[in-house]
């Protein structure tokens, strides 16, 4: 779920700060840059860990700061392909469902990674999974089937998911070009988020918890 | 900003857990310095001397992932809230005979798996590679686990101060057990397989092989 990344950048400390301790207003200073921030291709930022090694200050020509050469070591927040995590649904349209991890929102769970069968029932607006039924029901008979036998998928539900990809998505538009001039984008696109993490839920044991709550002894479930 | 190392290391979720509690006693210590000087400054408006320093306060981006992650780790679907050092590693060291590979040891650190299906998610082919060891394997994640129902983990056993709500006296102790050379002792501890080279950077398929 968590791994170290190791940095290296500038960094300057405003004379006020010159009286203290040189290491700890430069770990506020890296945390009040990166913490919370998505790094491309390396993940969401929670803190510094640590610092390795510093340079000596030094001041430039046109400001009073001292600037430093730090090499540190952050936490990031990066799962690995087919890791378990567990979260909460956020949200579910037909599309599929959005996971939420109280400090990270963008776990999609695309239709195809339910367990099969299921269906989108329009009226709850919730899926539901039928494992009464045989895995290539149709719709007709999924939405035929007894509401006893459905599993939905509740709103705010713990669930747990397995990590099946994830994707970067630098938004930074580049320098504006002289011949094309200033235009305006009138076609809004839906604006995607810098980092998404793709995720399943077809399997034993995935998914909503309450699902295998007293499910203790799954040997001959797993033999099916 | 230039990427020395996208991947160095693994980190167990309570070694963040950890690491975020001891930036909280932190700022809260900073916190209450600041209410005092403010106090202070209200009473008598007078010059503090040339090296005085007002304190800064918490940036925000810093303080919403911290109390968010915070909250994450401590909910009850986690066991992190409840683990302490010695129960890591000494999961981490009981866990060391099976042959599990290092992803896998790592996320039963993290979900700490209650039952046989629990495990079975995480690990793969659990059945057939550890047939006989199942209930071993649940055993030892439970030995040092503290209990639900006691909200506050046992000081006794851990000296350690993870008791969430408790004055910042104890802060210190905590910077040890974290600081410098210890913690990369710890990391080693955790992940290394017996190899003298701690080379963390697992390729995905690595991560997917398990290694007999």
């Amino acid at each position: 779920m968590f791994i170290l990344s190791e940095i290296r950048d500038t960094v300057a400390l405003q004379p006020h700060t010159f009286g203290l301790d040189a290491a700890e207003v430069l770990a506020r200073e890296l945390n009040k840059k990166y913490a919370n921030r998505i790094l491309q291709d390396i993940g969401l930022v929670i803190s510094v860990f640590d610092l390795i090694k510093c340079s000596e200050g030094k001041v430039r020509y046109g400001d009073g700061c001292l600037w430093y050469k730090v090499d540190f070591r952050l936490v990031v927040f990066r799962p690995f392909i087919s890791e378990i995590l567990n979260g909460k649904v956020k949200s579910q349209d037909e599309d599929g469902i959005r996971v939420s991890l109280t400090f990270f929102d963008e776990v999609y769970i695309d239709v195809s990674q339910l367990p099969a069968p299921c269906a989108y029932d329009f009226s709850r607006q919730k899926f539901f999974w039928s494992p009464s039924l045989e895995e290539g029901a149709t719709r007709l008979q999924l939405m035929d089937s007894p509401f006893g036998e459905r599993l939905y998928i509740e709103l705010d539900a713990p669930i747990r998911f397995r990590v099946e990809g994830d994707e970067f998505y630098d938004d930074e538009p580049g320098p504006p070009k002289a011949s094309e001039g200033v235009r305006v984008d009138l076609t809004r696109e839906p604006k995607k988020p810098p980092y998404r993490i793709f995720a399943s839920i077809a399997g034993q044991g995935m998914g909503p918890l309450e699902w295998w709550e007293g499910v203790g002894g799954v040997e001959n479930q797993m033999d099916e | 900003m230039e990427v020395l190392k996208a991947r160095s290391a693994f980190l167990s979720n309570y070694e963040v857990y950890a690491l975020l509690q001891e930036m909280e006693h932190k700022q809260l210590e900073q916190t209450r310095a600041i209410m005092a000087t403010k106090k202070e400054e209200n009473l008598e408006d007078q010059y503090k001397g040339p090296n005085y320093v007002v304190p800064e306060e918490v940036a925000e981006n810093v303080r919403s992932i911290q109390v968010e992650l915070l909250q994450y780790l401590n909910s009850d679907a986690l066991p992190t809230s409840r683990q302490s050092v010695e129960s890591v590693a000494h999961l981490t060291r009981g866990l060391k005979k099976y042959g599990l590979t290092k992803a896998e040891k790592l996320q039963i650190v993290n979900m700490c798996p209650q039952s046989v299906l629990d495990l079975y998610v995480i690990v793969e082919e659990v059945e057939t590679r550890f047939e006989h060891h199942l209930d071993e394997i649940l055993a030892l994640v439970k030995e040092k686990l503290s209990d639900p129902s006691n909200s506050l983990p046992n000081v006794a056993n851990d000296d350690n101060d993870e008791i969430i709500g408790e004055p910042v006296a104890e802060g210190e102790e905590d910077a040890d057990i974290w600081g410098g050379e210890e913690a990369a002792q710890y990391l080693e501890e955790e992940f290394d397989d017996g190899g003298d080279d701690f080379e963390p950077a697992l390729e995905l398929d690595e991560l997917r092989e398990p290694q007999d």
